[in-house]
């Protein structure tokens, strides 16, 4: 009798076997993941490239080599990182959920696999490619051991680090995915749980710094948060890893967060499975026509500002049905959420303008609270509008729009209006929260001018990107890599590519920094320089902005009016 | 001049041919059901037939406007209601058809009359104020219906508006397309549902492999596709006589008896079985009654495809 199990027998003894092959096959075997590896590896060897010392660095000596070598290990580990935390939260947050959308989660739950081995397929799934990726980053990396002055512990810690990030990441993922309703919802509140999780304890040691600061201080107490919180976060070990190499106590404190991370998010999503599922409630509660009630209601419950039972207003014959509907149905109905949206954004902003503040300097205090504001705008932005068209496609409502008198362009602005509905709520927040600014009086007006506009054309931009992106693909979660990978691409990978090669034609390499609509904050509200070309500069960057948000949004009109998205 | 008009109509998906030089004509008034094994062409036909879908090559008229060069103009008197379809979430249906309705381009001011026309032909006016996407399969599907009539459209396309309902939905389904056929609408529908085609449509279209098979009228479909009629005869009396009367007659194949009724088997054409049934009476026989086996769609569509994939 053989000691080894067969395939065969491996199927049998585990029913999850199967699916874990056919997940895992599923993924690799997927264009997007040839496309992704792809990217990767190209993006690695134009570093290397890059990197690879000249005439230079010989005449430099040892030293120059050891600087060359370390700098190519930094950028493609800080590649590797951030482009692997970008990706899973998309790849494992609608896991579960497009289980349920497509109606085979039933079937799973009926067939033998265990509810573990499910959660294990789906983590396999998640995390298959970019295990392959980071495997094929070693070889790639390794070339700067031809060098001198790289650690290999370095190189194994950033591997273990970036394995350990990615393997978080998915479970986080796979925990919303099986707790939520809505691919959609469960991509976005992933991908705040990621950022949660990688800042998440800087955050709480910054929030604990400034309570101290206002209350009593206590300097040792500070110092052992201050250390818990840079010790634990992801962000802060890797970027001490790529430093200096981190402390032993620093790595194996991250390393225990991220397991604890691993096994809460396992564990919800294998309850979830587990249970069975709940039928969504749908309250068919009639609408209020009386006035006197509608007023009762209003008086007794302030909040109350749209009432959700009041009758809505047939759409008026001047105005565009299909941003009606967008706005009157499909963002208001969210209204609570929408609420909480603000709310959130405002306390973040808020905190994140105190904190600014600190630093007593306003141009600079501006420039990272607008930084913060940007940032997190640009990071929401796919989450909300990527879905624009898919989800449209995905519901089956798309042929029924196309057969209507709505001309493409209605429909495209529809949803444009509609992705700025959505991301008003964080807008707003950024205006309100400036309270703290002017109070602490690090206000400037010059700043708030340039931080406003830079911010309110991002979203435009973003906004632009999101539906460029649904309608290039079928599929929301693709679309919202695509919206990220663009983002990436006009956010940082241009200017700072060019910023990087400094061609001749550029002149200067801060004239990179306009090729970005977020890098171009650094240059107007930085300290020493700020001054009236600076902000005439600005104004013409941001209309170089303006108008590549209307090319996008040009091209995804045309792309309506000709692709075949309809081809089902 | 006919309602809807398709000529050479041809569209591949890769190297797969899903339209093979399809020609078709339907009359306005008709109810033409258009039959077809799964991945036959059907819903291609009905997608380029509705503007959404662009042919490789032919024409397709709808009353007289080519739908490749005038779609705005199409969907003005085109209704679709596809077969996989979806609802918008927290709409109510009176919401949800004034939705369309303004996207239809239908004044305000006649949209609350006309939505409220819609609702009673449909049967839904008690579920006016509902959600839509709490609604049952059927509701939804009627839903959808109302959707589609919403603008008053000539022409109806119905990709399997029957599929998933349930026997009673089926029946009202039924009623309903005969209402709209009344009302004086051209009609395509598409469905597997054979038996329920078979009494609803006054023409047919057996489409496979993306070519035509048959098209016309349920009776002449039959005639021209069935190779051996099955004839029934009961006599009143003189059963002998009538056995070697028929034995005697050319084009019967195969006589079964049973005591006074016999079933025949006959390659007969019309006229030949309306001689069988005069020389009966000449001889005397008292014949009780003479009844062709109308046989079902069923028979004609598998008569008609070959089948397979």
């Amino acid at each position: 009798m053989s000691a080894t199990i067969s395939k065969k027998d491996m199927a049998s003894r585990f029913p999850a076997w199967g699916m874990i092959k056919r997940e895992l096959l599923t993924s690799l075997r997927a264009k997007r993941s040839v496309l992704i590896l792809l990217s990767f590896m190209l993006l690695a060897v134009l570093v290397i490239l890059n990197e690879w010392p000249n005439s230079e660095h010989i005449y430099g000596g040892i030293k120059a080599a050891g600087r060359v070598s370390r700098n190519m290990v930094v950028l493609l580990s800080g590649c590797m990182y951030i482009g692997c935390l970008l990706f899973v939260p998309a790849y494992s947050a609608s896991a579960i959920v497009l289980e349920r959308e497509r109606s085979t989660y039933d079937l799973l739950r009926m067939s033998l696999i265990s509810p573990l081995g499910v959660v294990f397929a789906k983590l396999f799934n998640a995390i298959g490619v970019f295990m392959v990726i980071i495997l094929s980053m070693l070889p790639v990396m390794s070339t700067a051991f031809f060098l001198v002055g790289v650690e290999y512990t370095v190189v194994i810690q950033v591997f273990i680090l970036t394995i350990c990030a990615v393997l978080t990441c998915a479970c986080i993922g796979l925990a919303c995915s099986a707790i939520l309703r809505k691919s959609i919802t469960s991509i976005v509140v992933t991908y705040l749980s990621v950022l949660l999780f990688l800042i998440g304890p800087l955050l709480f040691a910054y929030l604990f710094a400034v309570a101290m600061a206002t209350f009593s201080y206590s300097r040792s107490l500070f110092r052992v948060v201050e250390n818990i919180g840079e010790g634990t976060s992801p962000i802060w070990v890797m970027a001490n890893v790529l430093d200096r190499g981190a402390q032993l106590g620093d790595f194996v404190t991250c390393l225990l967060y991220h397991g604890i991370v691993v096994f809460v998010c396992l564990g919800v999503a294998y309850w979830k499975i587990k249970k069975p599922p709940e039928p969504a409630k749908i309250s068919q509660e009639k609408p209020i026509d009386d006035v006197k009630v509608l007023k009762d209601r209003r008086m007794g419950f302030p909040f109350y500002i749209l009432d959700p039972l009041k009758r809505k207003k047939p759409i008026e014959d001047s105005r565009n049905p299909m941003m009606v509907r967008e706005l009157r149905w499909g963002l208001l109905n969210r209204g609570t959420t929408l609420v909480r949206v603000f709310y959130v954004a405002f306390l973040i902003y808020f905190l994140a303008g105190a904190i600014a503040s600190i630093d007593g300097r306003s141009h600079e205090s501006m420039k990272n609270w607008f930084g913060i504001q940007i940032v997190l705008t640009v990071l929401a932005a796919p989450g909300l509008i990527a879905n624009s068209l898919t989800k449209e496609y995905e519901l089956g409502n798309l042929d029924m729009l196309r057969m209507t008198l709505l001309k493409p362009r209605e429909i495209i602005l529809g949803k444009y209006t509609a992705g700025l509905g959505a991301l008003s709520p964080m807008l707003l927040a950024a205006v309100f929260s400036i309270i703290p600014i002017i109070f602490l009086g690090m206000f400037n007006y010059g700043a708030a001018l340039v931080g406003y506009g830079t911010l309110l054309v991002c979203s435009l931009l973003s906004i632009s990107i999101g539906l460029f992106s649904s309608l290039v693909t079928k599929q929301t979660t693709i679309s919202i890599m695509i919206s990220y990978m663009i983002s990436i691409v006009l956010y940082l990978g241009i200017a700072l590519v060019l910023a990087w090669f400094n061609p001749l034609w550029l002149g200067n390499d801060d004239y990179a920094m306009y090729l970005s609509p977020l890098l171009v904050l650094e240059m107007v509200l930085y300290p020493r320089y700020s001054s009236n070309i600076l902000y005439v500069k600005w104004l013409w960057a941001m209309c170089a902005w303006l108008l590549v948000s209307a090319v996008f949004l040009r091209v995804s009109l045309f792309l309506f009016y000709r692709n075949k998205m309809q081809d089902r | 001049m006919a309602m809807i008009e398709i000529q050479h109509l041809t569209k591949h998906y890769g190297k797969f041919v899903a339209l093979d030089d399809l020609n078709l004509e339907i009359e306005q008034g008709d109810i033409f059901g258009f039959i077809g094994p799964n991945g036959a062409g059907k819903t291609t036909t009905i997608r380029i037939l509705s503007t959404l879908l662009e042919p490789a090559s032919g024409q397709a008229h709808i009353d007289g406007i080519d739908v490749r060069k005038k779609p705005y103009e199409i969907k003005k008197i085109l209704g679709y209601m596809p077969d996989d379809f979806g609802v918008y979430d927290g709409m109510r249906l009176r919401e949800y058809l004034d939705f369309f309705g303004a996207a239809y381009k239908i004044p305000a001011k006649k949209r609350a009359s006309i939505i409220d026309d819609v609702l009673q032909l449909t049967d839904l006016t008690s579920k006016a104020d509902e959600f839509v996407s709490a609604f049952s399969r059927g509701m939804k599907q009627r839903s959808c219906l109302a959707k589609t009539l919403i603008h008053d459209p000539k022409v109806l396309l119905l990709d399997e508006p029957a599929s998933g309902l349930d026997p009673r939905a089926r029946i009202e389904m039924k009623e309903l397309l005969k209402t709209l056929c009344e009302m004086g609408k051209t009609i395509l529908i598409s469905s597997h549902i054979l038996s329920e085609l078979g009494d609803m449509c006054n023409t047919i279209g057996i489409i496979e492999h993306g070519k035509l098979l048959a098209a016309g009228k349920v009776g002449d479909i039959m005639d021209k596709v069935r190779e051996v009629r099955e004839l029934r005869i009961e006599v009143l009396d003189k059963a002998d006589e009538t056995e070697n009367l028929l034995k005697s007659i050319d084009g019967l194949l195969d006589i079964e008896r049973n005591e006074n009724v016999f079933n025949l088997q006959s390659n007969l054409d019309r006229a030949g079985i309306v001689a069988l049934n005069t020389q009966l009476v000449q001889r005397g026989i008292p014949v009780l009654f003479l009844e062709e086996d109308q046989g079902s769609l069923e028979d004609v569509f598998l008569s008609v495809t070959k089948g397979g994939f």
